[in-house]
């Protein structure tokens, strides 16, 4: 080898550095490899940056060698021109040495996909109908997606916002009777003290109960609270703190302690002007002069939507209450590692310990540990919530696959384009990945208008909420978490929706899309197959979502006929509350309800006026049941009714007349002669088969199964809803007074509603000026209120299948329309051979015909087993597979009526005109 | 002379290298100029090829460029070998002068 003369003094160094550098690359080669293709990777990616730059300082180098090599032949005699000649015969082919270079230069792929991005982008402005409509199309289905998921989200999956939210949990009770199992919310206070002091899975264990509290003082006019009794610890185990004054400390949570409250931030804001220094004052709570204590934060409406707070051991009738009372909420923090099953199985130990030792109460009960929100959120919503985000994932399906069908419509005229490509050189893998660009770029403007879609939407859910009332930690946002779901709906929709396009068009031979007419080859077929399956598909999924929809509105329709049963019109409802420390006696209240009505029926703008324990619509106790002379078969638990105390007049000012019997002797008090009222839904459950006009019976609890008092069934009222869950048993009650600390007043005005309210106020101010009138609503407004689950969640799923089915009768259109079109050739010789028009319109909808069966047939199938799936939370009765004939029957019309103008067209096909076509 | 051979593959580098280390900083011209001269005919070297390289050894940070002025006073950008470049150089010739030796040794038995 013939190198030049080394240059002396820097040959030994180079050789000793490189010695050393011998043994070093031995050993830690990998990594010198993996260091060196990191920097190459890093001024790879540096270039991309710099493309200009570079591209010029290449050419510029180019030039100057290209001079030198230049000067060099004139030097040697050459001429200018043939210099030039001879110095670009000895570097080479300029072009390709560029194009290494580039290669060499940045990341190829980046410059292709920016390529691809940039040709996508442009293709998209072009074509702006296709694209408006695919986008819209995708975004209805991303939206209605993303709205329900910001729902699911803060009703079942985001918890509580408390740190370390996810380790409360909430302790109730199991009660066991034989093989069946009654849950309830509660334990007793003896119990929970047991629990807490013997747990050893839970870092702390508290217990609350609600309760509603007046507020007074000395400035403003009292006013009606929602407030908790709350253990001490309750604030520190959630991990809050006041944001003035001082947390609760053991010492106030003692029986006979110091009354104090810590006020929430919304009645610290309205009601107290947010001025710090009602820390130190004395209120009045329930007309006890209470210390304000603290102020908590905004936001913080621990345990559920709670405005003030006092001690647990200052709740009424709670020391000295029996084991066997079990009205309290437990909960608590699990211990650091330990699970809900780890802290289930030590509660159940105790729990044990205690059945042996108080064998008379505690015999069957058990613990129950569940996340915290589950004490709230019942198994109706999450099974609701999941029906509603299966609906919406079907609309976003059929958004898809409309949308698929739409690309693969177009890669039919874009055969020839994907032809040329894949023969000038392009890889099947760079006519995927140009068309899946494609696809993002379409998913990323349908994400764009879905955000705002959704947004809107959830603001508007949020503020619906809002208005019924919701858990503090329930909070309806598009937040971050929102946000990644919807954005990564779009990525992954757009390789749903794009692949099979993309595939399909990337798979197109060459040489038979360029041939003449080659648009009616083999190509076609296939491509008209695929399509053929997404339509069906779409269909079916279409005909799953409507049925569904069909079935909750069914059961909707029965709650809303049922409740027609009420003339509600100039019904106003209120509700007060008589404190226990004014109105310790039965007598005491009773004499207050009677002289109220008294008072109010003498009002000549009031034509009648009842008190109850609640009114209809809004709840009521549930009690079990027993029916003297049946004895329950053993294992089975009896039956739970509603249960409903009323005042005289109750029936009347509802304008509802008893069925049969007579009205409630409310004077008649002697024991013995108690009497009861049921509803005609009790005796279609109960009594069949038997009149219960004279039959006795009796309420119970799990623990004592004998009655304290049986009653003798006096009368039958129309079926008259308490629960949101439907029309139920009731049991209406002679009130004595014993259960009406709070109650429900109804007004039924002569003329109208206007005033009645201030009346109202002022005889209940003239009889007691402490005494707070809440809830003051309408009837009818009353009952908007308690369907507004039914009503939100049946409005949901009629615009979820509402779309879907718009989507997929456009889906259907498009697809029939395409086949026309694609078709006209063979339409154009099938009419010259003498085919009539109705043998062509027969050849376009037979293949609607097929797709509308075959959809229905797979989607009826599907309905069937999402209704049986539905059924718990349906109405009895909204379940029944014959109520999808209509279903079925629209579904085939609006189809066919759909497609029949496109047939329509296809007889117009002019058979010469035809065979010129393409 | 038999007819200029190709450059054999990935020794260019290993000459641009070493032209480098000898003759120190260079522009692209001199350096395929330089190797032309010292493979004095034997080896059909198209000039361009040399940029490709060229950028790849800075790349890898075994030579660095900076712009200059060439002996006619032309803009030219000079290239100069790093101590990367000559750890590198080093490694590589000793890897050459072994694949000779053995190739040598078989091609001799």
């Amino acid at each position: 080898m013939g190198w030049g003369p080394a240059s002396a003094k820097e040959a030994p160094a180079a050789v000793a550095t490189s010695e050393a550098d011998e043994q070093q690359r031995a050993g830690v080669g990998p990594r010198e490899r993996e260091k060196m293709l990191t920097r190459v990777l890093l001024s790879r990616i540096l270039a991309l940056f710099a493309v200009r730059s570079s591209e010029a300082r290449l050419a510029d180098e180019i030039q100057t060698h290209l001079d030198l090599l230049t000067d060099e032949h004139v030097r040697r005699g050459l001429s200018l021109e043939e210099a030039r000649a001879a110095a670009r015969r000895s570097f080479g082919a300029v072009e390709p040495v560029k194009e290494i270079y580039r290669e060499r230069r940045g990341l190829p792929i980046v410059h292709t996909l920016a390529q691809d991005v940039r040709f996508g982008a442009r293709l998209l402005v072009k074509d702006r109908w296709f694209t408006l409509t695919a986008a819209v199309t995708l975004a209805l289905g991303i939206a209605a997606t993303s709205t329900v998921f910001a729902i699911v989200d803060a009703v079942l999956l985001r918890g509580l916002p408390e740190e370390a939210g996810d380790r409360i949990v909430h302790v109730g009770t199991r009660s066991r009777v034989g093989d069946a199992v009654r849950d309830s919310q509660y334990v007793s206070y003896l119990d929970y003290q047991d629990l807490r002091d013997s747990a050893r899975t839970f870092s702390a264990m508290g217990a609350f109960t609600d309760a509603t509290m007046n507020v007074s003082d000395d400035w403003r006019a009292a006013e009606r609270f929602r407030g908790s009794y709350v253990s001490a610890n309750a604030f520190q185990m959630l991990g809050r703190q006041p944001i003035a004054g001082r947390d609760f400390q053991p010492e106030d949570d003692r029986p006979g302690a110091a009354r104090v409250a810590i006020l929430g931030h919304r009645i610290w804001t309205e009601r107290y002007d947010g001025d710090p220094a009602v820390v130190g004052q004395v209120i009045r709570i329930n007309a006890v002069p209470t210390l304000v204590i603290g102020i908590m934060p905004a936001g913080f409406r621990f345990p559920y939507m709670t405005d003030v707070w006092q001690p647990l051991a200052v709740a009424p009738d709670l020391e000295g209450q029996a084991r066997d009372v079990r009205r309290l909420d437990a909960f608590g923090r699990l211990a650091d590692q330990v699970s809900i099953e780890q802290a289930r199985s030590d509660l159940e130990a105790v729990a044990a310990r205690l059945a042996r030792e108080y064998p008379d109460t505690n015999a069957n009960i058990q613990p129950t540990v569940r996340p915290y929100i589950e004490r709230y959120i019942g198994w109706q919503v999450g099974l609701l919530l999941s029906a509603l985000m299966g609906a919406v994932v079907f609309v976003l399906l059929i958004a898809c696959v409309n949308v698929a069908n739409l690309l693969l419509a177009r890669s039919w005229d874009r055969a020839r384009e994907m032809a040329i490509r894949s023969s000038l050189g392009a890889t099947r893998w760079r006519i995927v990945r140009q068309l899946l660009v494609e696809s993002v770029l379409l998913a990323l403007i349908a994400g764009a208008i879905a955000l705002g879609l959704a947004n809107a939407a959830v603001q508007v859910f949020s503020g619906l909420a809002e208005q019924i009332g919701k858990p503090y930690w329930m909070e309806f946002v598009i937040d971050r978490r929102v946000f990644m779901f919807l954005s990564t709906l779009c990525l992954g929709t757009s390789i749903v929706f794009g692949l099979v396009p993309a595939i399909h068009a990337s798979n197109t031979n060459a040489r038979e899309a360029l041939k003449e007419g080659g648009r009616t080859g083999s190509g076609g077929v296939r491509a008209r197959r695929w399509s053929s399956v997404l339509v069906i598909a779409e269909l079916a999924l279409t005909v799953v979502l409507v049925s569904s929809a069909v079935f909750y509105i069914r059961s909707f329709v029965a709650v809303y006929r049922a409740d027609l049963v009420l003339d509600t019109s100039r019904l106003l409802t209120m509700r007060l509350t008589l404190p226990d420390a004014a109105y310790a006696t039965p007598v005491q209240r009773t004499d207050f309800y009677r002289q109220l009505e008294e008072r109010l029926m003498s009002i000549p703008a009031i034509a009648s006026v009842a008190i109850a324990s609640t009114a209809p619509w809004s709840g009521a106790a549930v009690r079990e049941l027993a029916i003297d002379g049946r004895t329950p078969a053993p294992g089975t638990r009896s039956p739970i009714v509603s249960t409903v105390t009323i005042g005289p007049r109750y029936f009347e000012t509802l304008g509802l007349r008893l069925r049969r019997g007579r009205a409630l002797d409310v004077s008649n008090v002697s024991p013995g002669s108690e009497s009861a009222i049921v509803n005609q839904e009790f005796v279609a459950r109960y009594f069949a088969d038997e009149d219960p006009i004279g039959h006795r019976i009796g309420l119970t609890t799990p623990n004592s199964p004998e009655p304290t008092m049986w009653m003798r069934v006096v009368g039958i009222s129309p079926t008259v809803r308490q629960r949101t869950d439907g029309p139920g048993p009731v049991v209406y009650l002679p009130d004595r007074g014993e259960h009406l600390p709070l109650a429900a007043l109804l007004v039924r005005g002569k003329s109208g509603l206007s005033g009645i309210a201030a009346l109202v106020r002022d005889e209940v101010r003239t009889l007691d000026a402490n005494l707070p009138l809440f809830d003051v609503k309408p009837l009818d407004r009353l009952l908007a209120e308690s369907r507004w689950p039914q009503r939100v969640f049946g409005a949901l799923f009629a615009a979820s299948a509402t779309i879907g089915l718009m989507l997929s009768l456009v889906g259907l259109y498009a697809v029939t329309a395409h086949s026309v079109t694609e078709r006209t050739r063979e339409i154009g010789i099938r009419m010259a051979l003498g085919a009539g028009a109705r043998e062509v319109r027969w050849l376009i909808l037979r293949r609607t015909a097929a797709h509308l069966g075959f959809g229905l047939l797979l989607g009826l199938g599907g309905a069937l087993g999402v209704g049986r799936f539905l059924r718990g939370v349906l109405q009895p009765g909204a379940f029944q597979p014959i109520a999808l004939l209509p279903v079925a029957v629209a579904l085939v019309l609006v189809g066919l009526a759909a497609c029949f103008w496109p047939a329509r067209r296809a007889t117009h096909v002019d058979p010469l005109a035809a065979l010129r076509h393409e | 002379m038999a007819a200029p051979a190709e450059v054999p593959y990935g020794t260019l580098d290993l000459m641009v290298l070493k032209t480098l280390d000898a003759l120190g900083p260079l522009h692209g011209y001199g350096i395929a100029r330089r190797i032309e001269q010292v493979a004095q005919g034997s080896l059909a070297l198209n000039q361009g090829t040399i940029y490709p390289a060229l950028l790849r050894l800075e790349q890898k940070g075994w030579i660095s460029s900076a712009w200059g002025t060439s002996e006619n006073n032309r803009r030219a950008r000079f290239y100069a070998i790093t101590r990367a470049g000559r750890k590198q150089l080093a490694a590589e010739t000793k890897d050459w002068a072994r694949t000779v030796a053995m190739v040598n040794r078989l091609l001799e038995e």
